[in-house]
């Protein structure tokens, strides 16, 4: 199968080619200077692409196109087939991701006209926190406000904590045990995630209503005390969108390390400037893993991911130590490892799965 | 010495006269209904020697309260006052340290006022109020954020712009600093060991407000509470932790009316928002037996039972996820706190501290808490628990590694030792564990 992969970015679209298993190019950026209506550059922008495609594939055409999607609230359980009643579901809910939603279902129109006859599939990061307990997805807000604006945890890194616990349940196969595996799972990217998972199922994830909440990230402020949006906007007497920039785009370890960051910097220096920026991180990394652990009433193993999880041979042995400290009689700390797979391999996969399970021919009709 | 606690409300001033340093109790009571005229008259509640005195007397501000719990002190009982200890609830950046009042306080004091705009501006006056009254009678002030100010960096930093962070004063301060040092004295001496080695977690869960504390080699390293007593567990009528990006929608959805987004959080929601009935968490555990996580994180709640506990007039669906958003928080937080506790030790924690109204009485709140910590060492014996046959308690089974600890807080006896050690040693700061600053 030629697939296609694609996700927005802001202003720039990202993709990648797989034919089979295959992976024919890196991700590569693709924006069409000087055009100002979004659909028109993204048509333009796919026409580009779809030559480049041809290209690597012998002139064969893409048979489906994944489109990456930040945002499916608790409707979109899985990846999902674009048909019109999709489409439908999709607009009801700009409402709850006003940024991303809009930008998507242009995209989808643009692939129809470009691709005609390939099949569209929207992998969605919320849905692997689709059932994710009332317990932990509730805020503890007046009722008639939380349901209005559909105020709930959703978690947003559930393409790489899926892969994770897919890995981690086949590793404890594999060593014959039978049971649910309690696990941690540590996405480590710009904005990093962690969620608490027995066998499949998510328990606990730290990301909030929007991935604000949680861990600080790269440039985002993490979990704060609401309190202190409040008196930001009060005394720099500030909307809503400027306490919003000030808060995920001049904060996280950026923030406290005084200049623009990236996770891996933040650990792999030794200057006086990162210091506070990497206790914070360890901390705050430390502290969710220690309410996962009491979510799911122990661990069995901590799976790193993302496209910083090369840090796991930093933030495995500190864990365990620090486990190991708080179990006691001198139990090891839990074992971990490193899912290698990146994003659009684990795409690819979950798109193969989907287009087996619905038959190929009936995609394409 | 004779030591007259105030913890002044915004609509109350409760009182207590302890003799220091021997901890006897001559009297206590509260001021009720302080300020504008309501549909009661103001009053006051005096007991002493056994018995309970009411007292109906015009109290339009804290300063007249004062006045007359003196008057009652002297006239009615005859005792003298030698000292008062103000309890006060943020001491912001300035006061690391519980401090005599002199006149170099003043400025600093009055900057603490936007901190905390219910509890501090009427305790200042209050402050003010004894000063002029009674110049000469030594006063200190107690700061619940005191016992917070040990609160490591990497703890008490939020990842903010540098500006924020230092032109604004924002970081986590901590609050029930006073009783979080209170009951950890008190495990300490339970457990045998002096406080400079106590490792703890210790939970103050009250009937309007919840923290935890985690404390390493006897000092508070974090609290659940932060910038303001907002963060963290879900209370009464506050809602917790919330996604920064809520508040700012519920900002837009207010118009920007600051005043209605922070009464909405701070005053609407928690338990009385969300069960929609009652803001006292022990109503909603009366109706509702907690299914879906007493045994653990096994299962949801079952649904027949939910449908059984309703026909019976028992809990709504809104209070049964009101009653597991509660105890859930507080079980993710005791594990976080626990890791970092040992963490910091290099070993286990040595107990958990439960306290204050839900802490102490609520036996079902401590054993769903508790449930499925045995992997941090932690098991609670269900018969102790929910009989313990007087208070302070140990509560877990003889082979727990950690003990749970149910302890009465008295924040009004930790604070007559406080003013006492800063009196009777000279000087004029002590830190929060009463030595030397």
């Amino acid at each position: 199968m030629n697939l296609l992969i694609l996700k927005s970015n802001k202003q720039d679209l990202e993709y990648v080619f797989y034919r089979g298993k295959q992976r024919q190019s890196d991700w590569t950026v693709k924006r069409c200077p000087g055009v100002d209506d979004e659909k028109l550059e993204w048509l333009a922008s796919l026409k580009q692409i779809s030559a480049d495609c041809e290209a690597m594939a012998d002139g064969a055409a893409v048979e489906a196109v994944a489109l990456r999607v930040p945002f499916g609230g608790t409707v979109f359980r899985g990846p999902t087939l674009v048909t019109s009643q999709v489409e439908s579901k999709l607009k009801d809910l700009i409402p709850q991701a006003p940024m991303h939603i809009p930008v998507i279902m242009n995209l989808i129109e643009a692939c129809q006209v470009v691709f005609a006859g390939a099949a569209i599939v929207l992998v969605f990061e919320t849905s692997f926190f689709a059932d994710l307990p009332d317990r932990e997805s509730l805020y503890g807000l007046e009722a008639q406000s939380a349901r209005s604006m559909k105020l709930r945890r959703f978690g947003f890194c559930g393409i790489y904590h899926e892969s994770a616990c897919r890995a981690a349940g086949r590793r404890q196969r594999e060593d014959g045990s039978r049971a649910v595996p309690n696990i941690l799972s540590i996405c480590l990217e710009p904005q990093p995630e962690i969620s608490a998972v027995r066998g499949n199922r998510p328990m606990m994830v730290t990301g909030g209503w929007t991935p604000m909440e949680g861990i600080p990230g790269q440039s985002n402020c993490g979990e704060i005390d609401p309190s202190i949006v409040l008196a930001l906007s009060k005394k720099m007497n500030w909307g809503p969108e400027q306490v919003n920039r000030t808060l995920t785009r001049e904060s996280g370890l950026g923030a406290l390390a005084g200049k623009a960051v990236t996770l891996e910097e933040v650990f792999g220096s030794e200057k006086p400037e990162m210091v506070l920026a990497q206790e914070v991180l360890k901390y705050r990394i430390l502290m969710a893993c220690g309410a996962g652990v009491a979510a799911l009433a122990g661990v069995d193993v901590i799976v790193f991911s993302g496209r910083y999880r090369k840090l796991a041979e930093i933030l495995g042995p500190y864990l365990q130590s620090k486990f190991s400290a708080a179990f006691g009689d001198c139990q090891d700390g839990p074992d971990y490892f490193v899912l290698e797979d990146s994003l659009d391999k684990i795409v690819a996969d979950q798109v193969g799965i989907l287009m087996r399970s619905v038959g190929k021919q009936a995609i394409g009709a | 010495m004779n030591v007259l606690v105030f913890n002044c409300g915004s609509s109350s001033l409760k009182y207590k006269l302890l003799s220091m340093p021997s901890c006897l109790e001559l009297a206590g009571g509260e001021a009720q209904r302080v300020g504008p005229p309501t549909a009661k008259p103001s009053c006051i509640f005096h007991r002493a020697d056994g018995g309970e005195k009411e007292y109906q007397v015009a109290m339009p501000d804290h300063a007249k309260a004062f006045e007359e719990v003196m008057k009652i002190l002297k006239d009615e009982q005859g005792v003298e006052v030698h000292a008062i200890g103000h309890r006060l609830v943020h001491g912001g950046t300035k006061f690391k340290h519980h401090t005599l009042v002199d006149e170099s306080i003043w400025e600093d004091l009055d900057s603490t006022r936007e901190l905390a705009p219910l509890h501090n501006p009427p305790a200042i006056d209050l402050v003010r109020a004894c000063q002029e009254r009674y110049p000469d009678l030594p006063a200190v002030l107690v700061f619940d954020t005191a016992f917070h100010s040990t609160i490591p960096d990497y703890a008490g930093t939020y990842a903010l712009p540098s500006w924020v962070r230092e032109d604004m004063g924002i970081r986590k301060y901590g609050f029930h600093g006073t009783s979080h040092n209170y009951v950890a004295a008190e495990a300490a001496k339970m457990l045998g060991k002096p406080m400079e080695d106590l490792n703890a977690v210790s939970c103050h869960l009250g009937s309007g407000g919840a923290s935890l504390c985690a404390i390493v080699k006897g000092k508070s390293v974090d609290n659940t509470m932060g910038y303001s007593p907002l963060q963290g567990l879900m209370m009464s009528t506050r809602c917790g932790d919330l996604d920064s990006a809520a508040v700012m929608r519920l900002l837009y959805q207010h118009a920007g009316d600051h005043q209605a987004v922070e009464d909405l959080l701070n005053k609407k929601s928690g338990v009385l928002g969300m069960s929609g009935s009652t803001a006292d968490i022990r109503d909603v555990m009366e109706k509702s037996s907690a299914v879906g996580i007493s045994e653990g994180v096994k299962s949801e709640r079952d649904e027949k039972s939910e449908r059984d506990e309703q026909r019976e007039g028992g809990a709504t669906p809104e209070m049964a996820a009101t009653l597991d958003v509660y105890l859930w928080r507080i079980k993710k937080y005791l594990g976080a706190y626990l890791t970092a506790v040992a963490a910091a030790a290099g070993k286990p924690a040595d107990a958990v501290i439960f306290t204050d109204t839900i802490g102490e009485t609520v036996g079902l709140a401590r054993r769903v808490i508790c449930t499925g910590m045995e992997v941090f060492g932690l098991k609670i014996d269900p018969k102790r628990n929910m009989n313990p046959e007087k208070l302070p308690a140990d509560v877990a089974e003889d082979d727990s590694r950690v003990r749970a600890l149910v302890i009465q807080t008295n924040e009004e006896l930790a604070i007559a030792r406080q003013t006492y050690a800063i009196i009777s040693g000279g000087r004029d700061k002590v830190s929060a564990s009463g030595g030397a600053a």
